[in-house]
């Protein structure tokens, strides 16, 4: 009887779910963010045009916007705008310290899309599969049969391996403005309420 | 603390990314032209272990885009760029048309070029043949048909000797005796090297 009642008050006495929307229109509407989010998103577009058609030359050179095809220029764009975003959320969060503490995880997330979205024009052509392969103690052999494998699987796969990187900036950035929301709920002036 | 250790782990694991795979041709960079002085010694015997630079070329057979079985060995009295290709590797199909563009420059150096595919990439024979000439003549349109270089489909013993880790875009610049001058690879991006390192081994 007792934890029932005390089920009951806990119910009772949670927070408002917080909500995407309020803290979306909340980094949108300062001037810095913006300001930020479009260097930010200038910057890593250029990067991402330079990174993602690595494979053709294996040089970070200007020379690479040679190769830039419309998908690869698309994919940049995408990544550099998710990215910045994405950044610009985490500063938003940064400059309210309530949010600070918890944005760990996401800034550890979208690290991981970054690297996800780099693995197969890295991983093609390069000797990163053999040495990491030859560094697990495979025999020659093994070595350079897995190596053509696992080139080909990635060369094969790049657009999935990008578009999940996308897919997961989306989910972290989502996950980044509730913790957003949820900071705003819980300081002085409260936030607002779900239709 | 947590959050420092993830942050790190993660700016790390993209770092080793970048600078294993830039470094690259770093490792595969090895005698430049001006450090050929030896290359007119004559090498007389044939290695058989992996390609090195300042060894005799490994032999190894390969099969010409007519079916013909020929050996490295036998590319001996002309200076040679040995390249092994893959036919899903970008930086090998951005190199063919580079490569087309500077024949007419070997050509007059005297050096032929050989374009292997690496064992075990289109497979074996006539259909594999096939599937190499529509690459290359893909990528380097009528000058696929330069008589400066030729196709071939490499043997298993061949990639290993001279690629034993399967990594495509592989290039080695033999001398009239067979002796390796140079290695490198991505010919798009090395190519002032390449075509100094050939020409400086058609003239040693």
């Amino acid at each position: 009887m007792t934890s029932t009642v005390t089920s009951r008050t806990r119910v009772a006495t949670r927070p408002p779910t917080p909500t995407a929307g309020p803290a979306l229109r909340a980094v949108v509407a300062d001037r810095v963010n913006v300001l930020l989010f479009a260097v930010l998103g200038a910057a890593i577009t250029a990067a991402y045009s330079i990174t993602l058609p690595f494979a053709f030359t294996q040089r970070l050179s200007l020379r690479n916007w040679q190769f830039l095809t419309p998908r690869l220029a698309g994919f940049a764009i995408a990544l550099g705008v998710g990215m910045a975003f994405l950044l610009t959320v985490q500063v938003h969060a940064f400059r309210r310290a309530a949010a600070a503490r918890r944005a760990s995880g996401d800034r550890a997330l979208s690290g991981f899309a970054l690297v996800v979205s780099l693995l197969p024009t890295f991983l093609c052509c390069t000797p990163v599969i053999p040495t990491v392969l030859a560094t697990l103690g495979l025999s020659a052999i093994s070595v350079y049969s897995t190596t053509r494998t696992l080139q080909r699987f990635f060369e094969i796969h790049q657009t999935a391996f990008i578009a999940a990187s996308l897919g997961l900036l989306a989910l972290t950035a989502w996950w980044s403005l509730r913790r957003v929301a949820r900071a705003d709920c819980l300081n002085d002036t409260g936030c607002e309420l779900p239709a | 603390m947590t959050r420092t250790r993830t942050a790190a782990l993660t700016l790390s694991a993209a770092a080793l990314l970048a600078t294993t795979a830039c470094g690259n041709q770093g490792s595969r960079t090895a005698t430049p032209a001006a450090g050929n002085a030896a290359s007119g010694t004559t090498a007389e015997s044939t290695s058989t272990g992996p390609a090195k630079v300042g060894a005799p070329s490994p032999a190894g057979a390969y099969t010409d885009l007519a079916g013909q079985a020929l050996n490295v060995a036998s590319l001996r009295g002309k200076p040679t760029v040995l390249w092994f290709i893959a036919a899903g590797c970008s930086s090998c199909t951005a190199s063919i048309p580079a490569l087309a563009d500077h024949l007419a420059q070997l050509k007059a150096d005297g050096v032929q070029v050989k374009v292997i595919d690496l064992y075990g990439d289109l497979g074996q024979g006539p259909k594999a043949a096939a599937s190499l000439a529509k690459l290359g003549r893909g990528l380097a349109g009528k000058r696929f048909d330069d008589p400066t270089w030729q196709w071939g489909i490499s043997s298993k013993e061949l990639s290993f000797r001279y690629d034993q880790f399967g990594e495509p875009d592989i290039y080695y610049v033999l001398d009239r005796t067979g002796k390796i001058t140079y290695q490198n690879g991505v010919p798009i991006s090395t190519m002032d090297e390449l075509l100094a390192n050939a020409h400086a081994a058609a003239t040693a």
